[in-house]
């Protein structure tokens, strides 16, 4: 491969399917600042990022492919600036073999020749772990330089030094915040607000039923840093050092891992606290200061039961923090203690009296989602959306249909539900052996567009999403490909960019709507999919109105038997 | 692949939809209720499908001019579904 001899040279590396090939401008102006900022030249030329796709398999087993993405050093400039940018995939999605191919690639360039190598990412790798570091730390003698700069502008140089300027980290941070979506952002969509039918007596003895369970499961990360900003918004840096976690995770099996992540980003000692809380003090605790963090607060008695340890223990606590709360002020009792929480949360507990899902005998839902049997909603589920939602004209669908007169808005169902049925899909994609990633293809309407924003939000770049135009759709018989003149295909042409770029992949396609009454908007998806010669592995709208009418298998994660006519 | 999906028991279904009928007021929302159950309970046996009709037809004792929406439970070549959501 050659290089473009700019200036600069940029690489956004992402892992995914190479279907999204646009970068936000946004970010070429960062990696051009960057170039002004750290380069040898001061108005460096305007450039095109490349970018630089890696598929999860291949992260895995096959992360030196990266080396074909990317332009061999001899082939650049002397005094090039290259960036690889790392910090548009979540830290967590990253993996220790790309990493360590990266550096190498990074060495490579700056060892024997004046250039810039500019590394981003949203977190500096562990020192002592990770596999970045050694082929850097390497470059002592080096004629160029590596900048690793961290999600917050943090920098760290091997090789020639250089003089960062006044004020960089400060616009880098600002710049990437434009960028990125903020960790409290992150952590609403990923947490997850189970529908179902909870029994509280498993989790605290008491007869009674929740209607909602949250999981944090899948925002561990996020979850992790949120508690990091609260306990070091309360606690100095001075007195963390010599400061203990406790943690508690109780129920909230997720919150061991994102205390434990907590603790090590505060550098403080952690000690987990198992249930029910042990009589001899963990060795740990400390005897001057520890700050107590806890999954979930219900009733508060989990945590009296904590801070009542401590006392006995004689462990001094100056601050609890719980990831979510269904109690505010989080109850500490007549304690004088600074007590915050991430979140609070409502799980709609009723007595098991007077549990409308015990009296039509609703069987319990499984606390592990992993274990719940069903993959699909329930009508009880089903209604308690649709009834809860306003019902509205339908305005928009395949044209030569007549609309339904009155229909729930699904919009507004996947607002508030969408976190939910999005872990519903999540489960159902892994039944299907879809799991690891796979190609969303829907109608570039609202209320899909809707459900396939909170599918992005769980899956991250494991979703590829591609939206096809209604009119298109709606004129799916007359489609060709575009290499025939495409007729109304030329108004978006990133969409059918992205079904070009599935062309000769083994991507996994299912396509998806809000539902299917007719089966019309699937047959012209697939029509279109069909002329591309992409194959699709199901249709899978949220609710199958039309009795599995299509093409291939279809499979609604809810039946109602009421066809569009 | 496969296509299999665990769906919940009929007779759960149908349990649910009534529980809706009970309280739901709306008559476009009932007579879409009405179908979801008929449908639902296609597949339980003589017995139970009664029960669920007894009930769901219990629920419009309060309010004689929804019988008119009532989608019979019992299959008929000519019932047709009502063209509401």
């Amino acid at each position: 491969m050659t290089a473009s001899h700019g200036d600069v040279t940029s690489y956004v590396i992402r892992l995914g399917r190479a279907t999204d090939e646009s970068v936000e401008p946004a970010r070429r102006d960062l990696h051009l600042w960057l170039a002004a900022s750290l380069g040898s030249r001061p108005t460096p030329q305007a450039l095109e990022p490349r970018i630089a796709t890696l598929s999860f398999q291949d992260v895995h087993t096959q992360a030196a492919s990266i080396n074909d993405l990317i332009a061999p050093a001899e082939t650049l400039p002397e005094d090039e600036t290259v960036v690889f940018d790392l910090s548009a995939t979540s830290y967590g999605l990253l993996r220790e073999p790309l990493l360590a191919h990266v550096a190498r690639a990074a060495a490579k360039t700056a060892r024997n020749a004046p250039r810039t190598v500019v590394i981003l990412m949203t977190r500096k790798p562990n020192e002592g772990s990770s596999l970045l570091w050694d082929p850097l730390k390497a470059l002592e003698d080096a004629a160029g330089t590596i900048v690793l700069v961290d999600g917050k502008g943090a920098t760290r140089q091997f090789g020639r030094r250089l003089r960062i300027p006044d004020g960089f980290r400060e616009e880098y941070a600002q710049r990437q915040a434009g960028l990125t979506i903020p960790t409290r952002q992150r952590f609403e969509e990923k947490l997850v607000r189970r529908l179902g039918h909870f029994d509280a007596a498993p989790l605290r003895g008491a007869q009674r039923c929740g209607r909602f369970f949250y999981d944090a499961s899948k925002c561990v990360d996020e979850v992790a840093d949120l508690l990091a900003e609260n306990v070091r918004s309360v606690v100095d840096l001075e007195r963390l050092t010599n400061a203990t976690l406790i943690i508690a995770p109780g129920h909230a099996t997720w919150m061991e891992e994102a205390g434990l992540l907590c603790a090590g980003r505060l550098g403080m000692r952690s000690v987990v606290l198992p249930d029910p809380v042990p009589s001899d003090m963990p060795p740990a605790v400390s005897e001057t200061c520890n700050v107590v963090a806890l999954g979930v607060v219900n009733t508060g008695r989990s945590l009296g039961r904590v801070l009542t340890a401590l006392e006995r223990w004689g462990g001094p606590v100056v601050h609890a923090v719980a990831a979510l709360t269904a109690r505010w002020p989080v109850p500490v009792g007549d304690r004088d203690l600074s007590a915050d929480a991430l979140r609070t949360i409502a799980l709609e507990e009723v007595a098991r009296d007077d549990c409308p899902q015990c009296a039509i005998g609703r069987p319990f839902s499984h606390y592990d989602a992993a274990k719940e049997p069903l993959v699909s909603v329930t009508a009880y589920d089903f209604w308690s959306m649709a009834l809860r939602a306003p019902w509205e004209e339908e305005t928009y669908g395949p044209s030569g249909t007549p609309r339904f007169e009155r229909t729930p808005s699904l919009d507004e169902v996947f607002d508030k539900y969408g976190d939910w049925i999005a872990s519903v899909y999540d489960r159902l994609l892994d039944g299907l052996g879809l799991s690891n990633e796979v190609v969303v293809i829907s109608p570039d309407e609202p209320a899909v567009g809707q459900l396939v924003k909170r599918l992005r939000a769980r899956f991250e770049a494991r979703l590829v999403p591609i939206a096809i135009p209604r009119e298109v759709l709606d004129d799916a018989k007359a489609y060709r490909h575009c290499d025939t003149q495409p007729t109304v295909a030329e108004r978006a042409p990133g969409w059918q960019e992205q079904l070009r770029g599935l062309e000769s992949g083994t991507a996994q396609v299912v396509t998806i709507d809000e539902f299917s009454a007719s089966g019309s908007t699937q047959a012209a998806m697939a029509r279109i999919l069909e002329a591309h010669g992409i194959r699709v592995e199901a249709h899978l709208p949220f609710v199958d109105r039309a009795g599995h009418q299509g093409t291939g298998p279809v499979i609604g994660l809810y039946e109602l038997s009421s066809a569009r006519r | 692949m496969t296509h299999h999906v665990r769906r919940e028991h009929p007779h759960d279904a149908c349990a649910a939809i009534v529980h809706y009928l009970a309280t739901e007021t709306d008559l476009h929302k009932r007579t879409l209720l009405m179908e979801d159950l008929h449908a639902k309970s296609r597949s339980l046996e003589e017995g139970p499908r009664q029960r669920f009709s007894d009930a769901a037809l219990a629920t419009f004792a309060a309010e004689p001019e929804s019988q008119a929406a009532l989608v019979p439970m019992v299959d008929t070549p000519e019932q047709q579904p009502v063209d509401v959501w």
